[in-house]
């Protein structure tokens, strides 16, 4: 596979578009989590209140991270975990690196991580000869082809049975099977022994809770339980914006969260973790860590249309909704973080010149929104990004991209032309006479669809010659 | 009740008989309906792609001209268009155009809405001979929640059958320039919405906005299907349009 | 360096955050009445009926019984059914007492055993508290230890009393949290609710991938038992 990035979108989409695979693997996946996430939610007879109220609590947060912070910093370091801090992936990168070498550790497992994605974890590992193993069933298996998730929840969503089949004959030499339980248990057996040999658990968290100081990770395989608790060092490495309160308000996101991304209830499991293991306890980890990233957060704060970004819990429901997504799939933003959310937090955080077109890459038709438990307005932000990029204002910590010519041109046409009766009636004649030599939007619009001609006659030529009634 | 009715651009330039479907219908619900050739475009093509500018240097004499007809309220034939009145706060976030942006956001209404919510009418007399089936326009939907109005006017439509297609929510792929800066995708996206376009004998997909209507209708034209893309205003005005 | 980072990202929020407040204002405070939306009351008579059911809805299996007695006789049932000749027990009373009862089944109790624990084909835990609202259990690390033998073994059997069905996630966030029971919060509280499970091929649900394949739930409603 070529590597994708975000200002190759058009491209990229464009190779999703001619594979039939993927395209229906996207059809019945996005289709799947859209039923049951409509079903799950149906449960809740005051979903609307939740959300609000789940929004509510995420904005006070990250309008006081200043205070909530250096609270669940506090806390935190009274349970006994060790805080680091990171400004941006390189120095994440580092840090991890560093606590591994310094305990002599040779394998890591892992469970699913988008933070660990964004900083690149895996690379960084590798180069100083630590293994990293990712044990979610799905990240494994993107692991093992060398690819890159393409959903958030479900990472491996473009691959078949028969696909993964193959992979595991050929890396770890299973006999044929399309037995997706029989995949499942060789799955197993082959991450036990890596559970079992590994010095260093890595997890990310979906929560950090400022009361206790405590993190909270969702997940329904058990590998994260088993991350946590077997190697004798956990590392968590987290946003900065993870934070929520206290343990009172995960109620809120815990009846939201799963409803929103699975359509479950509740997933299988929630472990709350808050520290080491303590004098003559016999399990859980003898080191707990936790590494904060910024990565380009902090600066996201600074007005509340940007801000309410961090809002998201990565439930990945506006993904399952976005009719986009729905037909080009993870892979063609070219990014950790796909679909809707990912084109507003990727060109927040990579810098708008590297993500351009990602802001681009929607009809704005709202859908995101209307499923988002938080209540992101990620049109309204799609809208603020364009805006940031087509004034030239750009954002801070970021370089302006310019937008095409014929574009600014265009506008700046059509703005004086739609300014007053007699110049709106040059730009018809104008529109008429160009629309059938077929160039630029009007070529793009026709290749797969007739163009309705221009009217001859207008409504406000109707209009000045009367109207009458029919009848 | 004296009503402007904004036609918006694209009735006026590619589908000018919508505007003049409106304006039949609305007289008929005993309306008194104005309008005045300043009142070119709401500014959305530019507001969406980020032009703000642009889209206030054209929506700035709107608002004007608007506030000063003195009417009791502004209808417009397209839920996308009345959307972009609500957004115009941002568009003038400050100044004396604030407060007319202001005035005139809040006494405009997309057509189904204005005839069902606002003067309680299902009824206008309209006939159609044939079974229909509805498109909800994304904006029309989630920004205005305009999901019954219409429903209710086609339904007391004389001979017309609305049958839902199961993907009426569905976003037809059209977006603005999205439709040109990502032909391939939204083409895409409205075939994975026609697909469900009911086998039987429908013959016209309805919608209240003259956007998804040239996307839906620019489709079916080039696939060869005899069904037609038909906008509630003719619907509804009992003349099927010249399309 | 983590150092200067924890300062340097502490200062970047602090102006960003001056920024917005100056030209945005503060936020509004959290609005109190919207703290206890949505949050459902579940009856004490109605706890246990709610909580089996959603058991039976992930998947999980749930016998009542009304004594200690009988509920080591549900063990024995569900080990034997299992084909678990050994169990691996944590160090719960109940756990301890109802394992003197299960004749003929080899008992592994050493915790700091990871072999013996990662071969074992079935864990006996107690859980602290239930959750009716969605068919969890609670397993609070500091009551017992049972990390490991919940989670290592495929098969999982908790023992779990009536009394100690709670309704609500709320109701359960309390009385783990520092204002609950406990003076301290506890290193690990984890929400158990049915099997470990995995969609992650084609959507095709597989119970058992990384946890327990199986989870039964023993429910003993004889208060003065243990």
């Amino acid at each position: 596979m070529n590597e994708m990035r975000p200002d190759t979108f058009d491209e990229n989409a464009k190779a999703a578009l001619q594979d039939e695979v993927l395209r229906g693997a996207l059809t019945k996946a996005t289709g799947l989590f859209g039923e049951r996430r409509t079903a799950a939610v149906e449960e809740v007879p005051d979903w609307e209140p939740l959300r609000e109220r789940a929004r509510q609590v995420k904005e006070e947060v990250l309008a006081h991270l200043d205070e909530y912070l250096p609270r669940f910093v506090m806390n935190a370091e009274r349970q006994g975990i060790v805080v680091h801090w990171a400004r941006d992936a390189k120095e994440a990168c580092q840090v991890v690196v560093d606590l591994a070498t310094a305990r002599g550790v040779k394998t890591v497992v892992k469970s699913k991580s988008m933070t660990t994605e964004e900083i690149h974890l895996n690379a960084a590992l590798e180069r100083e000869a630590v293994e990293p193993v990712e044990t979610d069933l799905g990240e494994w298996i993107i692991q093992l082809a060398g690819e890159t998730p393409s959903h958030i929840i479900v990472p491996a969503i473009h691959k078949t049975k028969r696909q993964v089949a193959e992979l595991f004959t050929e890396k770890i030499g299973i006999p044929a099977t399309d037995d997706e339980k029989e995949l499942t248990r060789c799955a197993r057996d082959v991450l036990r022994a890596r559970f079992a040999e590994a010095d260093m658990g890595i997890s990310g968290a979906n929560f950090a809770i400022a009361e206790t100081g405590s993190i909270l990770l969702l997940e329904n395989e058990g590998n994260i339980r088993l991350t946590t608790s077997l190697p004798r060092f956990h590392l968590a490495v987290l946003g900065i914006e993870k934070i929520i309160p206290t343990l009172a308000d995960l109620a809120a996101f815990l009846r939201l969260l799963p409803r929103s991304g699975t359509g479950q209830h509740l997933t299988s499991y929630q472990s709350i973790l808050s520290g080491p293991r303590r004098d003559g306890d016999t399990e859980g980890p003898e080191e707990v860590h936790v590494l904060l990233l910024d990565n380009g957060r902090s600066r996201m704060l600074r007005e509340r249309v940007t801000r309410q970004s961090l809002a998201c819990i990565r439930c990945g429901a506006c993904l399952n909704a976005c009719p986009v997504y729905q037909q080009v799939g993870g892979h063609a933003y070219g990014s950790v973080y796909p679909g809707p959310i990912g084109a507003i937090i990727t060109p927040q955080l990579s810098g708008l010149h590297k993500a351009a077109q990602l802001p681009y890459a929607s009809s704005l038709c709202g859908a995101c929104r209307q499923v988002c438990p938080v209540k992101i307005d990620i049109p309204e932000l799609l809208l603020h990004l364009r805006h940031r990029i087509a004034s030239g204002e750009g954002l801070p910590g970021s370089d302006v991209p310019g937008r095409p010519l014929l574009e600014r041109f265009g506008f700046k046409l059509w703005a004086w032309a739609m300014r007053g009766p007699r110049r709106y009636r040059i730009a018809n004649r104008l529109l008429r006479w160009l629309a059938p030599l077929r160039v630029g939007p009007v070529r793009a619009w026709t290749a797969a669809r007739d163009l309705r001609p221009p009217a001859k006659r207008t409504f406000r030529d109707a209009w000045r010659d009367g109207i009458e009634d029919p009848s | 009740m004296r009503v402007a009715l904004f036609p918006t651009c694209l009735v006026d330039q590619f589908w000018p008989s919508v505007g003049v479907a409106t304006v039949r219908v609305l007289r008929r619900v005993g309306c008194e309906v104005m309008f005045d050739e300043q009142l070119t475009c709401c500014g959305q093509p530019a507001f969406n792609t980020g032009y703000r500018e642009e889209a206030a240097r054209v929506a700035g004499p709107v608002v004007d001209r608007l506030d000063a007809m003195g009417v009791d309220a502004v209808v417009v034939p397209s839920g996308s268009c009345g959307a972009m009145f609500r957004h115009l706060t941002e568009v003038f976030p400050s100044g004396p155009r604030a407060d007319r942006a202001r005035a005139v956001a809040s006494m405009t209404h997309e057509l189904s809405s204005f005839l069902v919510d606002v003067l309680g009418r299902t009824d206008v007399g309209g006939r159609f001979d044939g079974r229909v089936t509805w498109h909800d326009g994304c904006h029309g939907l989630r920004e205005l929640s305009i999901h019954s109005a219409p429903r209710r006017l086609i339904a007391d439509v004389e001979g017309a059958e609305l049958v839902e297609m199961g993907s009426a929510d569905s976003c037809c792929g059209f977006g603005g320039t999205f439709s040109v800066k990502y032909p391939e995708i939204s083409v895409a996206m409205l075939d994975a919405k026609l697909e469900k376009l009911p086998n039987a004998d429908v013959r016209a997909v309805v919608s209240g906005d003259v956007s998804c209507l040239m996307q839906i209708g620019g489709r079916l034209s080039r696939l060869g299907s005899p069904v037609k893309a038909l906008h509630l205003a003719e619907l509804l005005a009992g003349s099927e349009g010249a399309s | 360096m983590s150092e200067d980072a924890k300062r340097e990202i502490l200062a970047s929020i602090a102006a960003a955050l001056a920024s917005s407040r100056e030209l945005e204002g503060d936020p509004p405070p959290l609005d109190p009445s919207t703290s206890r939306c949505a949050v459902p009351t579940i009856a004490a008579t109605e706890r246990l009926s709610r909580f089996r059911g959603m058991l039976e809805r992930v998947g999980a299996g749930c016998t009542v019984v009304a004594n200690l007695e009988d509920a080591a006789t549900a063990v024995r049932d569900t080990l034997r059914e299992a084909g678990a000749e050994k169990v691996a027990v944590s160090n719960a009373d109940v756990v301890s007492e109802l394992a003197q009862r299960l004749e003929g089944v080899a008992l592994v109790d050493d915790l700091g055993d990871r072999a013996a624990l990662l071969d074992c084909p079935a864990g006996l835990t107690t859980a602290q508290f239930g959750i009716a609202e969605t068919g969890t259990l609670v397993l609070v690390s500091s009551a017992e230890t049972h990390r490991l033998v919940s989670l290592l073994p495929p098969l999982h059997v908790a023992v779990l009393r009536e009394s100690r069905i709670l309704g609500t996630l709320d109701d359960a966030l309390k009385v783990v949290g520092p204002d609950g029971d406990a003076t301290e919060i506890s290193r690990a509280i984890t929400f158990v609710t049915g099997p470990s499970r995995t969609a992650d091929i084609e959507l095709t649900l597989v119970v058992g991938v990384h946890g327990p394949k199986h989870l039964q739930v023993i429910v003993v409603r004889e208060e003065d038992s243990a």
